[in-house]
């Protein structure tokens, strides 16, 4: 019997558990760069990113019996595992202060502030609207941050967003909802400084 | 569909996402008699674009090599770990086996600890009460060679022989008697005067404390009176052989 050509993640992680790196290997190759990907947007730090991938994976080698698959699929599990280590890391380097308030849950942004006249990013060259959108990104609360960054720049589906957060696929919803409205206004506001103060573009604090 | 049909769904609509025809046929219909609508996709689109963009940007990033040869080695030494001898839980069936045989253990190890005590408790009674009847009972014994020597200091107590219950109560007897204060033998007779001494037995008797004098033992004023205990050898002929004294 020959090995399938493409095997699923659940197959390969059988065949790690029972000591085949190989199959380690595969699955690392196969989802690493998502997970360091993740981590980097939410962390704006490759070194971050790249302590968050190597831990996640090592738990994965030593706890690879606490994955479920009928909670979920293995990349799904993943994310979970490297979000808390994003957020536990984050919340060691506290010296990282956005430089933009955050807003909370409850506060409310008037609909029409949320209504462009027309496009926010029409001065803006490719580099810098990539800089603007990242900054923007990094400036959120985590809990936007979270979900932006897994259901648009990751394309995951609300589902699968919702097991890797572990909250209900509503919560994904109208965290995203609210995620993209504080984007599109910080955006705006960065945009508008952008072009007054050229130079003026780190969005932390790292006094 | 009104506008806030429409914010609901401008997302999905932005990211052209999970919307039936119909819906999605609505909401743009919508868009041309909604100006803030309309404008608030536009934003949602552009949003989506520099997302997209940062998505493109970053998509080669990925984990150095390094962190892939760490965890290799990693994963490696954990199945060397794995794969060591542990001690793992017994199945249920396996732990009752476990169990049944570790009763059956301690039960024949019981056995043999009360079987153990008994035949201590028996002969620790066997010789008490042969201590007890030693000195009034005589017992016979066979010497292996000639009973008694040409002089009185070669006189000596035998082994006995054969090995029996009566032999082993005469090795108490011996026990005891050998915590008595005796003197040797003294022969009675002259060597050559009788057959040569095969078999005998030894007899406890009590003489006179003057018979000490005669065999040149000493003895106080005190005891004169009193009878002092001897052992008495007696041949297979029934003739006193020699005898010693109990002072």
């Amino acid at each position: 019997m020959t090995r399938p050509v493409t095997p699923s993640d659940d197959e390969l992680l059988r065949l790690m558990v029972a000591g085949d790196d190989q199959a380690f290997t595969m699955i690392y190759r196969r989802r690493q760069g998502p997970i360091y990907r993740f981590a980097l947007l939410m962390s704006g730090s490759g070194a971050v990113a790249e302590d968050v991938t190597q831990e996640a994976f090592m738990v994965l080698i030593r706890e690879a019996g606490r994955y479920d698959p009928a909670r979920g699929p293995l990349t799904s599990y993943l994310y979970g595992i490297a979000r808390h280590l994003v957020l536990r890391r984050l919340e060691q380097d506290r010296s990282y202060v956005p430089l933009i308030e955050e807003s909370e849950e409850g506060d409310e942004i008037p609909l029409t502030q949320l209504i462009a006249q027309d496009d926010p990013f029409s001065d803006c060259t490719r580099k810098e609207l990539i800089r603007l959108v990242r900054q923007a990104v990094l400036a959120l609360p985590l809990h936007y941050r979270e979900v932006v960054v897994l259901c648009d720049f990751q394309e995951m589906s609300y589902a699968e967003a919702a097991i890797a957060l572990r909250c209900a696929v509503g919560t994904v919803s109208s965290r995203l909802h609210r995620g993209h409205a504080l984007l599109l206004e910080r955006l705006r506001a960065m945009a508008k400084l952008d072009s007054a103060l050229p130079d003026a573009h780190c969005l932390r604090c790292f006094a | 569909m009104n506008c806030q049909d429409f914010e609901l769904i401008v997302i999905d609509l932005a990211r052209s996402r999970l919307l039936d025809t119909t819906t999605r046929e609505q909401s743009l219909a919508h868009t041309e008699v909604c100006a803030q609508c309309a404008a608030r996709l536009a934003g949602e689109r552009a949003l989506m674009a520099g997302v997209k963009l940062v998505a493109v940007e970053i998509a080669m990033e990925e984990a150095p090599a390094r962190v892939e040869a760490a965890l290799l080695t990693a994963m490696r030494a954990h199945a060397e770990r794995e794969d060591a001898p542990t001690i793992k839980p017994l199945p249920a069936s396996g732990r009752r086996m476990q169990w049944r045989v570790g009763v059956a253990w301690a039960a024949v190890i019981l056995v043999f600890i009360v079987i153990g005590v008994a035949w201590l408790k028996l002969n620790s009674n066997e010789r008490k009460q042969e201590a007890l009847q030693a000195p009034v009972r005589p017992a016979s014994f066979t010497p292996q060679r000639e009973a008694v020597s040409n002089s009185a200091a070669n006189v000596r107590e035998r082994k006995l022989a054969p090995e029996s219950a009566s032999a082993r109560s005469l090795k108490t007897r011996r026990g005891v008697r050998a915590r008595e204060v005796v003197t040797h033998f003294y022969p009675l007779v002259e060597e050559g005067e009788l057959v040569p001494l095969e078999s005998g037995r030894v007899v406890r008797v009590e003489v006179p404390a003057s018979t000490l004098i005669a065999f040149g033992l000493p003895i106080t004023a005190e005891g004169i009176d009193r009878p002092v205990q001897a052992d008495l050898l007696l041949g297979q002929d029934g003739l006193a052989r020699a005898i010693r004294f109990l002072p």
